[in-house]
């Protein structure tokens, strides 16, 4: 498997999945090198209800899962 | 998900690449950005955990569920109680917004494009249609009091206005409201309710809040007979509103005994709208609260309106603004701040929507103190060409219009709460230093260059009419501007003297400048009028004249005698301090060693706003140091507040205004309590709530005197 730099993700709409099953859609802007990521222009998923909720911080701890869309994986690849 | 490839493993195995702890940014990111973001899972941050405390009832509540009579009158009970909580501190989604039924209605008006009243809905039982009319017409209160909020208040300090994006009715009429709102009270006259007029007098009061901002357009006949019916028919609206209120208040067991329908109040619109918004449990002043404010709100109201109608003259308005409002502002509730602001001066510059307009006002405001028949304002009486005559005439009208924006700061200044008040206070005070200047050019221009303006005496000084009425509306601000300083606690305990006796050397100015131009001048132009007379033949026009400047030399006069007996009682508060600090119960002066820094750049700092002041002139650090005597005794302390006490007793005799009458009382009180405290108190000086807000008590427990 090729890793990818961490600099292709900056600025790639990612979902990610939370501990809670909450679901988050937004841009990522800034990652650490624990994996805490900053988000924006993010919408949250919680059941059916969905909203925007702007500038997020999400602590590594609380990401369950991270996906990307296949053809956002492609051109990073 | 199909078009998404879960990149959990690929993502963290890349960031192990990252190296030296540096944190990998989009370019375009400034990191000082990150502290606004929400951080997931912050039970203080994250409005996104809500859900995990909510109840199933709460989380799945539908308001188009049939609702009871119980309930309807308990959920109306409630939205009172959080619409008055809002007004205390909090914002809308930790009150009334966190009543789903609200919610509902004002997110469903915000996001349809088919906005008329008729398109609301909480379901069809009956107590459901009342309670969409109860809901519409609370709604529509709040986006009126977040417009006038926007427009008036400040927000966070009087009113906070965010509103989670949501329109709370903008396009419904008022009127749409009150006629949907008398709908609903004749379905339930209608219905088979076991308590109607319970009910009923929630709607009602309802309707009546929503009359209150009519305030705001009502057009008073300034200065002239009162509009009777027009007066009777806002008053019939404010008592109806506190009979509903006092109805209410008396039934306070049933209406607080009342149901809610389970789950229609709860933390849900913090979850389901806006992010933006720290998480916060529902805020609920209680009933008592509640309509206490509420009543606040009428009678208040009432009063000001009332005494609105009743202003005979300029100086009346005068008082009416500054005792009446401005002094009682902190008394007032928001609600009443706001409409206050926008019924005294409308859009169109007027004044309390009278045909009186910020003109009308600027010019007879300087005509009530000495520029009534002066020669530079009376374009008749110069003695130039047509060219010239234009010349002047162009450079006088800037300069009052140039005025009028001064007049209108000032009038923005009074419902104001007091911090504002001062901070307006401070910026009005460049603007009047400004318009001096300005006008003492003008004058000394036309005089030099036209021979127009007017003799203060027989001697040749120049009068200076307009600015000398500039000046003494300056140095009133920078008086006050002190003072308010001190009601806001803003001074520390060892700078209090330097305050008092800046306020001394103010009021001193103030005093003399009245005497000895304003006075003296008006005194001058009677005295020219009278040896006029006698010779011309439009006697009854001079009589007049004559007539007008003794009334406004008379006003004049009885505002000297009040500023008299308030610097004797501030020169007598210095004469205590400095007594104390002899007694060495304080220290005001070489304060040095408590210091990083030295009291002399304090005390600049202190007095910073009136640098930029040209006159009258700063008074230095040297002169603060220098006036200290050493030699003040008790019994000098106790007849100055007995000077002080006599004059200001004196002065109030002649008071009419109630509240300038309390005003004056309570500097009566003030001297009467210093006068005691000087002769016991406890063994620290201490400051702490006086009588007047002007003036805190000081208490200091001398040695015994041998």
């Amino acid at each position: 498997m090729t890793t990818i730099a961490p600099e292709k993700f900056i600025g790639s709409s990612l979902r990610v999945e939370l501990s809670d099953n909450r679901v988050l859609d937004g841009v990522l802007t800034v990652v650490d090198p624990f994996g805490n990521l900053l988000m924006s222009n993010v919408y949250e998923t919680n059941k059916s209800n969905r909203r925007e909720v702007g500038l997020v911080s999400v602590p590594r701890a609380t990401i369950s899962k991270l996906y990307i869309d296949k053809r956002t994986y492609q051109s990073l690849k | 998900m199909n078009d998404y490839v879960d990149i959990t493993e690929d993502f963290f195995s890349s960031i192990s690449q990252i190296s030296n702890n540096r944190v990998v940014k989009s370019p375009f990111f400034d990191l000082l950005e990150g502290t606004r973001a929400i951080e997931i899972n912050n039970p203080r941050l994250d409005t996104g955990l809500i859900p995990n405390e909510l109840s199933a009832a709460e989380l799945n509540f539908e308001c188009s569920k049939p609702i009871s009579e119980s309930e309807l009158s308990g959920l109306m009970n409630k939205l009172f109680k959080l619409l008055m909580s809002w007004f205390s501190s909090s914002s809308l989604p930790l009150t009334v917004l966190s009543c789903r039924y609200v919610e509902d209605i004002v997110h469903g008006y915000t996001m349809s494009l088919d906005r008329g009243i008729e398109t609301f809905s909480l379901g069809d039982g009956v107590y459901n249609r009342v309670l969409k009319s109860f809901v519409v017409g609370l709604s529509k209160f709040i986006g009126i009091m977040i417009t006038v909020g926007n427009t008036v208040l400040y927000e966070d300090e009087d009113i906070t206005t965010r509103n989670m994006e949501l329109d709370f009715l903008t396009d419904i009429m008022v009127d749409d409201v009150l006629n949907d709102l008398e709908s609903a009270i004749g379905l339930v006259k209608r219905s088979a309710a076991q308590h109607k007029e319970h009910i009923i007098k929630q709607l009602m009061l309802l309707q009546d809040l929503n009359s209150l901002p009519i305030l705001s357009n009502l057009q008073i006949n300034l200065f002239g007979v009162p509009d009777l019916r027009q007066l009777q028919s806002f008053q019939d609206i404010l008592n109806r509103g506190i009979e509903c209120l006092k109805f209410i208040a008396d039934h306070k067991q049933f209406y607080e005994t009342q149901e809610l329908p389970v789950g229609s109040v709860s933390k849900w619109v913090q979850a389901s709208l806006g992010n933006r918004h720290i998480p916060g449990d529902v805020y609920d002043i209680g009933f008592d609260e509640t309509f206490k404010q509420m009543t606040n709100v009428f009678e208040q109201l009432k009063q000001i309106f009332r005494k609105t109608n009743y202003i005979k003259d300029i100086e009346a308005l005068d008082l009416f603004l500054k005792y009446d409002i401005q002094h009682m502002v902190n008394e007032y509730h928001v609600i009443n701040k706001g409409i206050f602001q926008l019924f005294l001066i409308r859009e169109d510059q007027s004044i309390l929507g009278s045909v009186y307009h910020l003109s009308d006002l600027t010019l007879d405001l300087m005509n009530h103190v000495n520029v009534f028949n002066c020669n530079v304002s009376n374009p008749k009486t110069w003695n130039l060409n047509n060219a010239d005559t234009e010349l002047v005439m162009d450079a006088l009208s800037q300069l009052l219009k140039d005025l009028e924006a001064g007049v209108y700061q000032n009038l923005t200044v009074y419902a104001n709460n007091r911090c504002r008040q001062r901070q307006l206070i401070n910026k009005n005070l460049l603007v009047w230093d400004s318009l001096q200047v300005q006008s003492e050019n003008f004058e000394m221009e036309i005089y030099n260059n036209y021979k127009i303006g007017d003799k203060l005496s027989d001697t040749d000084e120049n009068a200076l009419p307009i600015s000398s009425f500039i000046y003494s509306t300056k140095l009133e601000l920078m008086i006050e501007f002190l003072l308010i300083g001190i009601e806001l606690e803003l001074y520390r305990e060892f700078e209090i003297y330097s305050i008092y006796w800046y306020i001394n050397y103010l009021t001193k100015v103030y005093i003399n400048h009245s005497t000895e131009r304003l006075l003296k001048f008006n005194k001058y132009k009677i005295s020219k009028i009278v040896a006029k007379k006698k010779k011309s033949k439009n006697k009854q026009e001079l009589e007049q004249k004559r007539e007008k400047l003794t009334k406004i030399n008379e006003a004049l006069q009885h505002k000297i005698d009040y500023w008299k007996g308030f610097q004797r009682l501030i020169n007598s508060v210095c004469l205590l301090l400095n007594y104390l600090q002899n007694q060495k119960m304080i220290k005001f002066d070489d304060l040095t060693a408590n210091f990083i820094t030295s009291f002399e750049s304090l005390f600049r700092l202190r007095f910073k706003p009136f640098e930029s002041i040209g006159v009258p002139s700063q008074l230095t650090f040297a002169q603060y140091s220098s006036s200290f005597a050493s030699d003040v005794s008790q019994d000098e302390v106790i007849n100055s507040l007995n000077m002080a006490k006599e004059a200001l007793v004196e002065y109030n005799k002649s008071v009419t205004n109630d509240n300038e009458k309390q005003w004056i009382s309570s500097l009566v009180k003030t001297c009467f309590s210093y006068i005691l405290e000087l002769k016991g108190g406890k063994n620290v000086f201490e400051v702490s709530p006086g009588y007047n807000t002007y003036f805190p008590k000081f208490t200091a427990k001398l040695p015994v005197i041998e």
